[in-house]
């Protein structure tokens, strides 16, 4: 059985030198798929539910502002978790990352409190989960290149991910500016997504 | 550890420069540390530990594969252990998956359990004696000449020079010791 182990190491010592990459093109890698995730989830939202008419104004407005920081914030966020969550020893999957990026919805939702049509937006929901398909798949793709040590977990981040990135581009279409109604349905589709990818990362990102 | 640590990153600079000696010594003392871990491990799961060798060059090869994903700029034992750590949880589902299997039961063996009496006749053999064995002497003569093998009342009285009450009396208080520890033993 050791002589098994040794002709092992044999033959795999044959191949020093010859691994593809290394760490620095592998954090290169997940941020070109990174804004490859945000190119598709905006031509989607383009090509499906076109633009807002209004949207110069619209892109000035707080409602869209506290919308594309608090998505672009998390996605950063979860960014950097993934980053970690294929790379091994490289730091804890610490949740605290992900608070700034609820920071901007919680306070939309704190300043816009009445809001009275909070079921009408429910397809918000659905919307968004459908634009987070393209980047849920690049990111995934990009992540088994890497060494992804706790499937389930680093699958969750890749969901929150490709939600975060879906909800950034979902808001130039939106047109939800209610802050309790953007918490409640931007929030269900990101936790959903997360629990999608928990559910996804052990069989995809085994190796 | 500290040398440890020193040591093996510098095999693992040297590997990404082609160098395979010292990539063979590099792994050669990871298996040496793998082997101690992964049967200490196994044992303690109650698992084979014949197992462990299959395991420690799944680790081997996980590693090996994922070599690239460690950062030269970081420590490479917490690298090391975050990949050991994912191929054993793995390797433990894994035999957990294979007992499972082998656990499964069909239909034709619970039938051909069923079909042979043999085997619970021993069982039901091996409980009597255990329990006999617990009786006074005297009591366990009698109930193996009356209960086991078959003999009647007055031929074992004849056999060991007694009256038939006597036996009669010592097979009752034998059986009433034998309720009691089978009462406790439900208990």
């Amino acid at each position: 059985m050791m002589q098994a182990t040794d002709d092992l190491i044999h033959s795999l010592s044959g191949h020093a030198g010859d691994s593809k990459g290394d760490a620095a093109s592998l954090r290169r890698f997940l941020l070109g798929a990174l804004f490859l995730s945000f190119a598709a989830a905006t031509c989607l939202v383009w090509i499906v539910f076109g633009f807002r008419s209004d949207f110069a104004v619209m892109a000035q407005a707080q409602p869209f502002l506290f919308k594309v920081s608090g998505a672009v914030v998390l996605a950063a966020g979860a960014f950097l978790l993934v980053r970690r969550a294929i790379l091994p020893g490289s730091g804890p999957l610490n949740a605290l990352l992900l608070i700034p990026g609820t920071l901007p919805f919680l306070l939309f939702a704190v300043l816009d409190p009445a809001s009275t049509d909070t079921l009408s937006a429910f397809w918000c929901s659905l919307d968004i989960a459908l634009l987070s398909v393209p980047a849920f798949g690049l990111i995934l793709a990009a992540m088994r290149k890497g060494a992804p040590t706790s499937p389930a977990r680093s699958g969750a981040i890749a969901g929150l991910l490709a939600g975060s990135v879906a909800s950034a581009a979902h808001a130039l279409a939106c047109h939800n500016d209610h802050g309790v109604s953007v918490l409640l349905w931007y929030g269900l589709a990101i936790v959903v997504l997360s629990g999608v990818g928990a559910l996804l990362g052990p069989r995809v990102l085994r190796w | 550890m500290e040398t440890r640590e020193l040591l093996w990153a510098e095999a693992m600079r040297a590997e990404r420069q082609g160098d395979a000696a010292a990539y063979q010594r590099l792994l050669k003392d990871i298996a040496t540390l793998l082997r101690k871990l992964v049967r200490h491990r196994l044992g303690q799961l109650g698992l084979q530990t014949y197992e462990a060798e299959d395991l420690v060059q799944e680790i081997l090869i996980g590693l090996h594969e994922k070599r690239h994903t460690w950062d030269p700029d970081r420590p490479f034992m917490p690298w090391l252990f975050a990949i050991t750590r994912y191929k054993m949880i793995d390797g433990a589902r894994r035999l957990r998956r294979d007992a499972s299997r082998r656990m499964d039961l069909t239909f034709e063996d619970l039938a051909e359990i069923a079909e042979a009496p043999a085997e619970d006749f021993d069982r039901t053999m091996l409980d009597l004696e255990h329990h006999l064995s617990t009786l006074p002497g005297g009591q366990q003569t009698v109930v193996r000449a009356l209960a086991i093998e078959g003999a009647s009342v007055k031929a074992t009285a004849g056999r060991l020079n007694t009256s038939e009450g006597a036996i009669r009396v010592t097979l009752h208080r034998a059986l009433a010791k034998l309720k009691a520890a089978a009462l406790r033993e439900k208990e």
